[in-house]
């Protein structure tokens, strides 16, 4: 089959390798219809994230169809078009019970690495380094996905690929740093990034019920993708007080809540931003964390800031002064896909929400490294890549 | 008075019983099983080849005493003969290998209830020496693991077998690292 293979810090290419076969009882193995190019494969991309090898495939948002399962499979049936999530879980241990998806125990086969560098192992995930399990990914014709049963949602004949294909990441991460905001009637949302996360996480604040969204971000595109759903936007290379200019937006109270969609390769014009960068590439800190700071500081005294953009290491200048004085609430952590992919795919069918809107390039395979390149440039205002197989 | 259990410090004492600062290996995981189960299935050391890695298998000669071999990355075996020497059933199991072995290695497990039913607690303690030295280079080397590392791995292999009824693994998957591997395209 073909597949998208991380060959290097900003080398990807297309290679012919052997198809996945079943290699547990709970496998299935899966044609590839539709996959996507996420914002967190640019940390890959871009040699944020260690544990790569030369040669892992990449991908964490499949879909397609069931051409095979495992002895164990019981739910799924060959011919079943399915959702994959991005983070692999057993379904078994105490936190897949818990509906605590990406904590779970069991499916990293890699979990030794994760327990002695965090004290415990998250779950893993598809194309997402050997930290996480270093499972082949679904930039490809094919993908074996373990605990098949756990990790799919099937959905119904004749809809369409595009509509649901972000069921596997980011509409249920933009999903959960909404509801991790537990916003209220008369609530204001700050979401600092309108990439596909950002633009999730706007509309999922305002189907839970927020009054108002903000939504910074630097690339116009993006800015009206964010106003298209209501909410209201700041170019941040455009305002020279950024904080300054939310606390005032929001009558000098900040908002309820702040959503950092960006993570850990925050782009930004300020002293600290700068230094970050000069540090990473010295590896003192790994982490850029200029969106969270912003965050920390913009937002209201005893509110939430909720933390869905991926960090991996060590944030240096985080003002734990001001979220402590301010008695904020931190939420974060990895989605549990699992949890929503449910829920959140009747949103799509009774009309609520069409996640397709994102898609800014369609792509066929062998296309994939210049795609890579182009979104990691932003050029053309790419906001997201879908590869159609 | 009547006597109460505590599970919860029943099994903190437990923990402290092997706890000992040299011990090379010790881990301990929950594991969403029955004590009784997770005991009779540990207790039955043929079972072990199932999720032990590098374990090739493991033949009980008696009750007490049984041959274990494992499989090197080279594919060189190695085999002893160990034998328990102590058992509380359901509790605890110690192990050790018969005087003279190639491969001088012993440890015990332990199994308790975790508070408010929150599945048995499993602590394990491994020693493994090789007489003379070099062979646990050589092991080391093969199976790529420090011997510190192998309750730890061991345990959370045991523990994803027991709650899923397979060990997570990529052995075998495709990548782009494959002898055949063919380039299409590598612009960069």
């Amino acid at each position: 089959m073909k597949a998208l293979t991380w060959e290097g810090k900003q080398k990807v290419a297309v290679k012919r390798v052997s198809d996945p076969t079943i290699i547990n009882p709970q496998d299935a193995i899966v044609k590839v219809t539709t996959s996507a190019i996420c914002g967190s494969d640019l940390h890959l991309y871009d040699g944020y994230i260690p544990t790569m090898e030369k040669g892992d495939i990449l991908g964490h948002e499949t879909m397609g169809e069931v051409v095979a399962t495992g002895s164990s499979v019981k739910k799924l049936k060959v011919g079943d078009k399915i959702v994959i999530p991005f983070d692999i879980a057993c379904g078994q241990c105490h936190f897949c019970k818990e509906e605590e998806y990406a904590a779970c125990d069991n499916s990293n086969p890699n979990a030794i690495i994760g327990d002695k560098l965090y004290g415990h192992s998250g779950a893993a995930a598809f194309g997402y380094s050997h930290m996480f399990g270093g499972y082949a990914g679904g930039q490809a014709e094919f993908i074996r996905v373990p605990y098949a049963d756990t990790n799919s949602l099937i959905i119904p004949k004749g809809i369409d690929d595009e509509k649901v294909l972000f069921l596997s990441d980011i509409f249920p991460t933009g999903y959960m740093a909404a509801e991790n905001c537990g916003i209220r009637r008369g609530d204001t949302i700050a979401i600092w990034g309108a990439g596909p996360v950002g633009q999730m996480a706007i509309r999922s604040a305002f189907l839970l019920g927020a009054d108002r969204v903000i939504a910074i971000d630097h690339f116009e595109g993006r800015l009206k993708m964010a106003e298209q759903a209501g909410a209201e936007t700041i170019n941040f290379e455009k305002c020279d007080h950024l904080l300054e200019e939310i606390k005032f937006r929001t009558g000098g109270m900040g908002p309820d809540a702040c959503i950092d969609g960006v993570g850990l390769e925050a782009h930004g014009n300020t002293f600290p931003a700068v230094l970050d960068r000069v540090k990473a590439a010295v590896s003192l800190a790994t982490d850029r964390p200029n969106a969270l700071r912003q965050c920390i500081q913009a937002c209201k005294k005893g509110g939430t800031v909720s933390v869905p953009g991926v960090y991996g290491g060590f944030l240096d200048k985080f003002p734990f002064g001001a979220a402590f004085g301010k008695g904020l609430t931190l939420k974060m952590g990895q989605t549990h896909t699992q949890k929503y992919m449910k829920p959140l795919l009747d949103l799509i069918l009774s009309d609520k929400i069409d996640p397709s809107f994102v898609i800014s390039h369609r792509i066929k395979i062998e296309d994939g490294p210049n795609a890579y390149e182009m979104f990691n440039n932003k050029k053309d205002e790419c906001i997201k890549v879908v590869i159609k197989m | 008075m009547q006597k109460s259990i505590n599970p919860t410090t029943d099994f903190a004492k437990n923990l402290r019983g092997h706890y000992h600062e040299d011990n090379p290996s010790r881990f301990a995981v929950t594991i969403n099983q029955p004590q009784q189960l997770i005991y009779s299935f540990f207790r039955n050391f043929e079972n072990l080849s199932l999720f032990m890695k590098d374990l090739k298998s493991v033949i009980m000669k008696t009750d007490r005493v049984s041959h274990w071999i494992i499989r090197l990355k080279n594919g060189m075996e190695v085999a002893w003969d160990a034998q328990v020497t102590a058992e509380r059933p359901g509790e605890m199991i110690g192990w050790q290998s018969l005087e003279g072995s190639e491969v001088e290695t012993s440890g015990s497990i332990w199994f308790s209830p975790a508070p408010a039913g929150r599945g048995t607690v499993v602590s394990l303690t491994m020693d493994f020496k090789i007489p003379g030295g070099p062979l646990t280079e050589v092991i080391t080397m093969f199976t790529g693991e420090d011997p510190e590392s192998l309750a730890h791995i061991n345990l959370r292999r045991l523990k994803a077998f027991l709650e899923t009824g397979e060990v997570p693994t990529t052995e075998g998957q495709p990548s782009g690292r494959e002898k055949n591997a063919e380039t299409i395209t590598d612009k960069h």
